[in-house]
C-alpha cells in the first residue's frame, strides 16, 4: 500500500515540554485523513513539522516516500497547506497574492485564479484587500490558495472555521470533490467530530501531543454496534429475567433505571414480550447505537459543536 | 534568482523608496546649501571645496540611506517573520537560503544604486548652484576630477551598502524592527560622523569597510541558520 505520509516517533520538544510525542501515524495515497483533537493538543504542530516549518527533535517523517530532511524542500511543490490561521500579504489583493503563490510555486495558469475563487465562493473580490475580509471569506482565499496548483497532498487546518452553515457544506462537497475527481490525499484537522465523521475515511485522534488512535472510520463504526436501551422502574428484577429466562449476559446496568442491552441475537420483541409476562413495567424499550461523538468523548474530552 | 528578486520588489511595491529618495535629495541637498551661509555667519568655512562638499554630502547621503537600508531589512525580512507571512514563503518549493539571497541582494542593490545616484545629484547639483548663487567660493571640476570623484564614490556606496546590513544581526535576534532601526543608527555615528573641517570619520573608507566584512560574516551565518529555524 503507498502511503504519502508516515512519521516514527515523531516527537517535537519546546522548552522541556513535549508538544508532538512519539506520534507514528500513515496517511495512505488518496484517503482523506481526519486529525481529531482538542484545541492544542498538537495537530498543527504535527501539520508544521510535515511542511518542514519546525523541526522534529526525534523521529522521523517518510513523505511521497522519502525520508525528510531539515533543508527538504522540493517535495513542497507537491503539497498544499492552510495551518493554524489564513496569512497572506495585506498589501496585496486577493487576485496578487494568489498570483503571487502561483508565481513561487511555478504554476502557470491564467484562468487558475477565476476557476479556484468560484469554486470557494468568493466572487468579486480579485480586487479586494484580504484586510477588508471576513474571517470566512480569509478562509475561503486560504483553502483557494492551497488548492490552485491542484496539490497532491492538501493539508488544511481547521479549515471550516468561521465559516457558515452553507458554506460548512460547500466546502464539505469542494474536499469530496477534490479528493474524488484529482485524487488528492487530505489530511484535515478539526476539533468538531460531526465535521471528520462526514468527510474522513481514516481518523487520527490525538490528545496531549500523543495520537491515541488511528483508524479506519468503517472499522469504528463496526466496533460501535446497536444496542436496547430499556428503562424500567423495577431495574434489578428486570435484570434477573434477562439472565435467567432470556439467558442474556452481556447487559449493562448504566443507572438505577437504564440497562442496555448488547445481545444482537435476541430481537427486542421478544425481550419486551418476556419482560410483561414477567410483570415488570417498562418505561421504555428502543433500539440505540453509540454516536460516534459518544465514542470520541470518551476519548478525548473534546469540545462538543455540532455544525 | 533574478526571479526570486523580481518577485520580492513585486510583492513589497517599493514605490515609496523612490519617492523617499527623491525627497532625501532635495533635504540633503538644501542642508548644504544652508551650512555655508550659516558658517559664514560664524567665520569658519568647511564647504569651501570639492574635498569638503564631498565629505559633508557623503555623510548625508550614505547616513540617509544606511537607515533606508535597516528599514529595507525591516519590511522585507524581520516584518516577513512578526506577520508570519516567512510562513507562506518557506511552504514554496525553494530553498530558504536562496529566498533569505534574494532578499538580501535585492536590498544591497537598491541601497548601493540610491546612494551612488543620490550622492552623485547632490554634488552636481549643489556645485550647478553654487555657481548661479554663489554660496561659497567657486569650485570648478575638471574631468579626471569628476571621474575620480565618481570612482570613490561608488566604492564608498558600495561598501557602505554591505556595512548596512550590520542591523540584520540585531533585528534577527527577536525579530524587532526597533532594534533593527535602532542599530542602523549606530552605523550612522561611526560611519558618517564629521567633527570639523581636519577631521571625519565620513571619510576614512575602513570603517565601511570594517563594517563591510563583519556584514558578510553576519549574512554567512544568517544564511547558514535559516534551514534550521523554527517557525512557530
Amino acid at each position: 500500500m503507498d502511503y504519502v505520509v508516515q512519521t516514527r516517533n515523531l516527537t517535537k520538544t519546546f522548552q522541556g515540554h513535549d508538544v508532538v510525542s512519539n506520534v507514528t501515524m500513515n496517511i495512505r495515497q488518496g484517503e482523506i485523513y481526519g486529525f481529531l483533537g482538542p484545541n492544542g493538543a498538537g495537530k498543527s504542530t504535527i501539520m508544521k513539522l510535515l511542511t518542514n516549518m519546525i523541526k522534529p527533535s526525534h523521529g522521523e517523517v517518510t513523505i511521497f516516500g522519502e525520508p525528510l530532511k531539515h533543508d527538504s524542500f522540493d517535495y513542497l511543490k507537491r503539497i498544499g497547506s492552510m495551518i493554524e490561521y489564513p496569512i497572506f500579504y495585506e498589501k496585496l489583493t486577493a487576485r496578487e497574492n494568489l498570483e503571487l503563490h502561483c508565481a513561487y510555486m511555478g504554476y502557470h495558469s491564467k484562468q487558475a485564479i477565476r476557476d479556484v475563487l468560484d469554486r470557494v465562493g468568493l466572487e468579486n473580490v480579485e480586487n479586494k484587500l484580504p484586510k477588508d475580509f471576513s474571517l470566512g471569506m480569509r478562509q475561503r482565499l486560504c483553502v483557494a490558495r492551497a488548492i490552485i496548483t491542484k496539490p497532491e497532498f492538501l493539508i488544511l487546518d481547521e479549515p471550516i472555521n468561521g465559516l457558515d452553515p452553507a458554506g460548512i457544506k460547500a466546502m464539505r462537497k469542494l474536499f469530496k470533490t477534490l479528493n474524488q475527481e484529482y485524487g488528492m490525499t487530505l489530511l484535515i484537522s478539526s476539533h468538531i467530530i460531526g465535521e471528520i465523521e462526514q468527510i474522513a475515511d481514516t481518523i487520527g485522534v490525538i490528545k496531549g501531543g500523543k495520537l491515541i488512535e488511528e483508524a479506519s472510520m468503517e472499522s469504528i463504526k463496526a466496533r460501535n454496534k446497536e444496542y436496547i436501551e430499556l428503562v424500567t422502574s423495577n431495574q434489578k428484577k428486570a435484570a434477573m429475567v434477562l439472565h435467567d429466562k432470556l439467558g442474556i449476559n452481556n447487559f449493562k446496568v448504566v443507572d438505577d433505571q437504564t440497562i442496555r442491552i448488547y445481545a444482537a441475537d435476541v430481537p427486542q420483541s421478544a425481550i419486551s414480550k418476556t419482560l410483561i409476562l414477567e410483570d415488570i413495567n417498562i418505561e421504555s424499550i428502543e433500539k440505540k447505537r453509540t454516536t460516534l461523538e459518544e465514542y470520541f468523548v470518551k476519548k478525548v474530552e473534546l469540545d462538543q459543536v455540532v455544525s | 534568482m533574478f526571479h526570486l528578486i523580481r518577485l520580492e520588489s513585486k510583492k513589497f511595491k517599493l514605490g515609496w523608496f523612490v519617492k523617499g529618495t527623491i525627497l532625501a535629495n532635495i533635504i540633503i541637498l538644501s542642508i548644504l546649501c544652508i551650512i555655508p551661509v550659516v558658517e559664514k555667519s560664524e567665520g569658519t568655512e568647511m564647504l569651501k571645496d570639492v574635498t569638503g562638499v564631498f565629505t559633508i554630502s557623503g555623510a548625508g547621503v550614505r547616513g540617509v540611506f544606511i537607515v533606508f537600508a535597516a528599514v529595507l531589512i525591516s519590511k522585507m525580512i524581520i516584518q516577513e517573520f512578526r506577520n508570519r507571512t516567512m510562513f507562506i514563503m518557506f511552504s514554496y518549493p525553494i530553498n530558504r537560503k536562496k529566498i533569505l539571497s534574494a532578499k538580501l541582494i535585492l536590498i544591497v542593490l537598491m541601497t548601493f544604486i540610491a546612494m551612488t545616484i543620490s550622492h552623485i545629484v547632490v554634488i552636481f547639483s549643489f556645485i550647478g548652484l553654487n555657481q548661479i548663487f554663489h554660496f561659497t567660493s567657486a569650485m570648478s571640476l575638471t574631468s579626471s576630477d569628476v571621474l575620480a570623484e565618481i570612482i570613490k564614490i561608488i566604492m564608498f556606496s558600495l561598501t557602505t551598502a554591505v556595512a548596512a546590513l550590520v542591523p540584520l544581526y540585531f533585528g534577527m535576534r527577536n525579530y524587532s524592527t526597533p532594534a533593527t532601526i535602532i542599530s542602523s543608527l549606530l552605523i550612522v555615528s561611526v560611519t558618517c560622523q564629521s567633527m570639523g573641517p581636519n577631521f571625519s570619520l565620513a571619510g576614512i573608507i575602513y570603517i565601511p569597510l570594517a563594517l563591510a566584512i563583519i556584514a558578510l560574516g553576519i549574512v554567512v551565518l544568517a544564511i547558514r541558520k535559516i534551514d534550521r529555524i523554527d517557525l512557530n
